[in-house]
């Protein structure tokens, strides 16, 4: 190669004017993604170029995997819905893609997709507002997981730091568990029982997928939502504490004690000291009433007193203005 | 004589049996005398009582309500409890049973006051009593006295000394919240006292409502049985383990009872008690292998006995696979499959560790209990706050790999050559500018593991106009001590085809040199590889491949002048940072194995 030809490649090098679409697509490696840092924007114009360039030579295949990769490192870039859409859409027409961060090492797209998907309705399940939707789009980012087995992921902790990052096994039991005890979420006002097995397999679930934080948090829900306890005003039985049932302060000696063993009743009533339970019903309507007697009692009050406080603001009105007159008097005076 | 006077005998006749002072046939013969007279007296409550099956009630520990053994001779005052270990004087179980007799006929007298009497009305009335007013408030007396234990019921029923030893030991946490035995009795006391009582099974007239009141005997017996048998296990005695056996057996024994009862009425839960009873069994011959060998000074035959746990860990698999398919609700059933298969991951565990005291000279007369110490020795050197069973059963397999390496019976890759070492030696010598140069001497020859991934790339080139290109490597995890320390080996570098011959030609260690036990598990050199991936300058982005362990020699030099001396750590290559360390061996049996600290 003559002195001449150097220079042009080194021109083209430096400037990537004038590269064919090879280049370009060897290019968005060398000056984006190889370097360190990597320079993944520049990387995405590079292989965007590519695109173009590809498409002009007439190689679709080539110039889909330059818009692949486009699209897979603008993911990296902004991890987001959109991003993500994009992504998949791309990544869907190509068998095989190089690996982030690598020229050389390939790997199939199949299940790039899936995890992308399986990203994609958990973030869905996360944004529903809806109990129905959520708990629907947990178990299906759960089932879309499991279909990756024990690999380990490439995106996931892009997008999430919460719940397992290692293996797609256990961030799929962790979608299972979030769909069941949102399940029992939604049950508890319906069925305390159902809900309690629904928890009861989340805290097992949360266990299995080593997010301990949350098994402690439906543990201690599970302990709550199975107690039972009868009512001391109505005797009904009520499962969940704080939920269908309350402690209220009340005053117990150990004769209530005796009494309640001797008649055979629910000792529950009174196991916690200065303690009654009420059922939600017995105990809320009670409040209410007070609410309601409270609220009565004050309005009587504020009756009472208005008139009271209207006669002090008359004559305090009062003096207010003879006060004035005087001191115009007295300006007068010492004028 | 009157109605009070005939049940006060009719009473005493149940103690004088207990306490020996009547056989069998004198109590019966008794009884149906007397309760033929009480039945004549009118109160239809009390002929009901009367009426119903006569059978001959044991004493009851006053420490654990589980059956007491009938009196060996007529002299014996006292009565050692088989369950909880406890010893009571017969006279003080017999009060105790009377006050919780006289207790439920109160009860019995309040909630089921009125009967009418006839024969056919009162089997509908004793149906309709049982079902309306005794079965909901026995539930209601049962599911009290055990909430508390609802946590612990499902959790892992078998364990042995060196599963104590990891930071998260569910077997463990199940014992510490199980609560007192004495505050278990005291809560299930009352109730199955009215549960099994005559006078209540006198109402139980259906196999439905006999069916219902065992499952409700099995809830509270289960705590009892439960409690006993994990508070006795943990002491690993031979004596805490005979009752820990006794306490299993029974609760096989209650599963398989209602599972029988229920069969035809509710086979969801015939099927789910009968799996459980699986489980417990398998158990208890765990327990019986586990004994024989913390009792044996010898050691038992450890084939057999490897066999006999292969077969306990087998069993509670097909009893997982029972429970999955009994279609109870899933609070049921899921800590019930989850406790199930701890308890066979952890038989396994224990089959493994026969398996290394096979290896280690069983026949040399060690007892395993010596064996066992020395084994959790190396746990605690080898264990970090997140190892789990998992890791237990991982690194069980490594050190047997590693073992069998050493002892020439397997292949590991390996790179034993320390020719590069003296050759370095002298390019780490000091001189200072007045005194003397170091002498040196290679102190310490000793093969290292490493876990090895094959590592792509990227390095820049260029100042102005910047260039990437892509780069292949080994990135190397020290697994001998839980660091998480990572080095980088490039193709130059000639490390990097010796751990590439290495993995392609494993060979045994042999005992010399000292070759280190690898303690860090796969799954943590992942971690170690993302963590580097992620965060290290000049390598993020990059992507590591884990291949296997390496023994990779390292060598010790001692650097001496007259008034000081310091010691280095070399490597092969450069690129690995020497730490100073101790070496720590643990004999295992016949064998050393060597920790690096």
């Amino acid at each position: 190669m003559g002195f001449l030809d150097k220079m042009k490649e080194s021109v083209k090098d430096a400037t990537g004017i004038g590269l064919n679409a090879q280049q370009q697509y060897e290019r968005a490696y060398q000056k984006g993604v190889l370097l360190q840092p990597p320079k993944y924007q520049d990387a995405i114009k590079e292989f965007h170029s590519a695109t173009e360039k590809f498409l002009k030579d007439g190689n679709k295949a080539m110039a889909d995997r330059a818009t692949a990769n486009a699209c897979l490192y603008q993911l990296v870039v902004n991890p987001d819905r959109e991003s993500l859409a994009k992504a998949i859409q791309a990544l869907e027409g190509i068998p095989e893609i190089e690996r982030i961060g690598s020229q050389k090492d390939m790997m199939a797209t199949p299940p790039l997709i899936t995890e992308l998907n399986a990203i994609g309705e958990e973030l869905s399940a996360r944004d529903a507002d809806d109990g129905a939707d959520k708990i629907a789009k947990f178990r299906k980012a759960g089932d879309t997981f499991m279909k990756l087995g024990s690999s380990p992921f490439q995106f996931v902790d892009k997008f999430s730091t919460e719940g397992p990052l290692d293996k797609a096994m256990n961030r799929s039991i962790y979608c299972m568990a979030l769909a069941d005890y949102h399940e029992g979420l939604c049950l508890v006002m319906e069925s305390p029982t159902r809900a309690h097995d629904f928890m009861q397999k989340a805290s097992i679930e949360f266990r299995q997928s080593m997010t301990n934080d949350w098994a402690e948090k439906t543990g201690a829900y599970v302990e709550r939502i199975k107690s039972k306890r009868h009512c001391w005003m109505c005797s009904r039985e009520m499962q969940g504490k704080d939920i269908f049932y309350k402690y209220y302060p009340a005053k117990s000696e150990k004769y209530h004690h005796q009494l309640v063993q001797d008649l055979k009743q629910d000792h529950g009533m009174i196991d916690s000291p200065n303690s009654v339970t009420l059922c939600t019903i017995c105990g809320s309507s009670i409040e209410n009433q007070a609410d309601h007697y409270a609220v009565m009692r004050a309005q009587e009050v504020k009756d009472w007193v208005e008139p009271i406080l209207a006669e002090y603001q008359k004559v305090l009105q009062n003096h207010h203005e003879r006060l004035k007159d005087l001191e115009a008097v007295a300006h007068r005076h010492t004028s | 004589m009157n109605l009070e006077e005939i049940s006060r005998l009719l009473d005493n006749l149940d103690r004088r049996l207990a306490l020996g002072e009547i056989d069998l046939a004198t109590y019966n013969q008794l009884k149906a005398k007397f309760s033929a007279q009480a039945s004549s007296a009118g109160n239809p409550l009390d002929a009901l009582a009367a009426a119903a099956p006569k059978v001959a009630q044991a004493l009851k520990c006053p420490g654990c309500m589980a059956p007491l053994p009938a009196p060996s001779d007529a002299s014996q005052t006292s009565v050692l409890c088989e369950y909880c270990g406890g010893t009571f004087t017969l006279q003080t179980a017999a009060d105790e049973m009377e006050r919780l007799r006289s207790e439920v006929r109160k009860w019995i007298a309040e909630i089921a006051g009125g009967v009418a009497g006839g024969t056919t009305v009162d089997e509908a009335s004793r149906r309709f009593i049982f079902n309306d007013k005794l079965l909901p408030s026995l539930a209601t007396a049962t599911n009290r006295a055990s909430e508390l234990f609802g946590l612990t019921r499902y959790q892992p029923f078998f364990s042995f000394p060196l599963i104590d030893k990891l930071p998260s030991s569910q077997f463990h946490q199940a014992l510490q919240l199980t609560p007192d035995l004495n505050f278990v009795v005291d809560k299930i006391k009352g109730a199955v006292a009215r549960i099994q009582a005559p006078e209540t099974l006198a109402f139980a007239v259906g196999e439905k409502e006999k069916a219902a009141l065992l499952a409700l005997e099995l809830q509270c017996e289960e705590n009892v049985f439960l409690s006993n048998s994990r508070r006795h296990l943990s002491a690993y005695t031979p004596e805490g383990i005979q009752k820990a056996r006794t306490n299993f057996k029974a609760l096989a024994d209650l599963y398989e009872s209602a599972s029988r009862a229920s069969l035809a009425l509710d086979p969801s839960y015939a099927k789910f008690s009968a799996a459980m009873a699986k489980r417990t069994n398998a158990v208890e011959q765990a327990i019986g292998v586990l004994g024989r060998f913390l009792g044996d000074s010898e050691g038992g035959f450890t084939s057999r006995s490897i066999t006999d746990l292969e077969v306990s860990a087998q069993k509670c698999d097909e009893a997982i696979a029972e429970i999955e398919s009994a279609g109870r609700e899933p609070k049921e059933q899921v800590p019930a499959v989850e406790g199930t298969r701890v308890d066979a991951d952890t038989i396994r565990i224990l089959g493994n560790c026969i398996r290394l005291f096979e290896l280690c000279g069983a026949e040399t007369g060690e007892s395993f209990t010596q064996f066992l110490l020395a084994l959790g020795e190396s746990v605690d050197y080898a264990k970090e706050p997140s190892s789990d069973l998992n890791w237990l059963s991982d690194f069980f397999s490594r050190i047997v790999t590693h073992i069998g390496a050493v002892a020439e019976e397997s292949a590991v890759p390996v790179i034993n050559d320390f020719n590069w070492a003296e050759g370095k030696v002298p390019t780490l010598i000091r001189k200072s500018f007045l005194g003397s140069a170091e002498t040196a001497e290679i102190t310490k020859k000793v093969l290292v593991p490493f876990w090895v991934a094959t590592l792509t790339f990227s390095q820049q080139k260029g100042v102005i106009f910047k260039k990437g290109q892509a780069l292949d490597g080994l990135l190397l995890i020290d697994a001998s001590r839980h660091n998480g320390s990572c080095s980088v080996v490039k193709p130059e570098d000639l490390l990097y085809a010796r751990c590439q011959d290495a993995i392609n030609s494993p060979k045994s260690i042999g005992r010399s040199p000292s070759a280190v036990v690898p303690v860090v598990s796969a799954d943590r050199a992942q971690q170690a590889i993302k963590s580097f991936t992620s965060h290290t300058q000049g390598y993020i982005g990059s992507y590591a491949n884990l291949q296997s362990v390496v023994y990779i020699p390292a060598a010790v030099a001692r650097f001496s002048t007259k008034k000081a001396e310091r010691h280095e750590v070399m490597f092969p290559s450069d690129m690995i940072q020497g730490r100073p360390f101790e070496i720590k061996p643990i004999r295992l049996g016949n064998r050393e194995v060597l920790f690096l600290r």
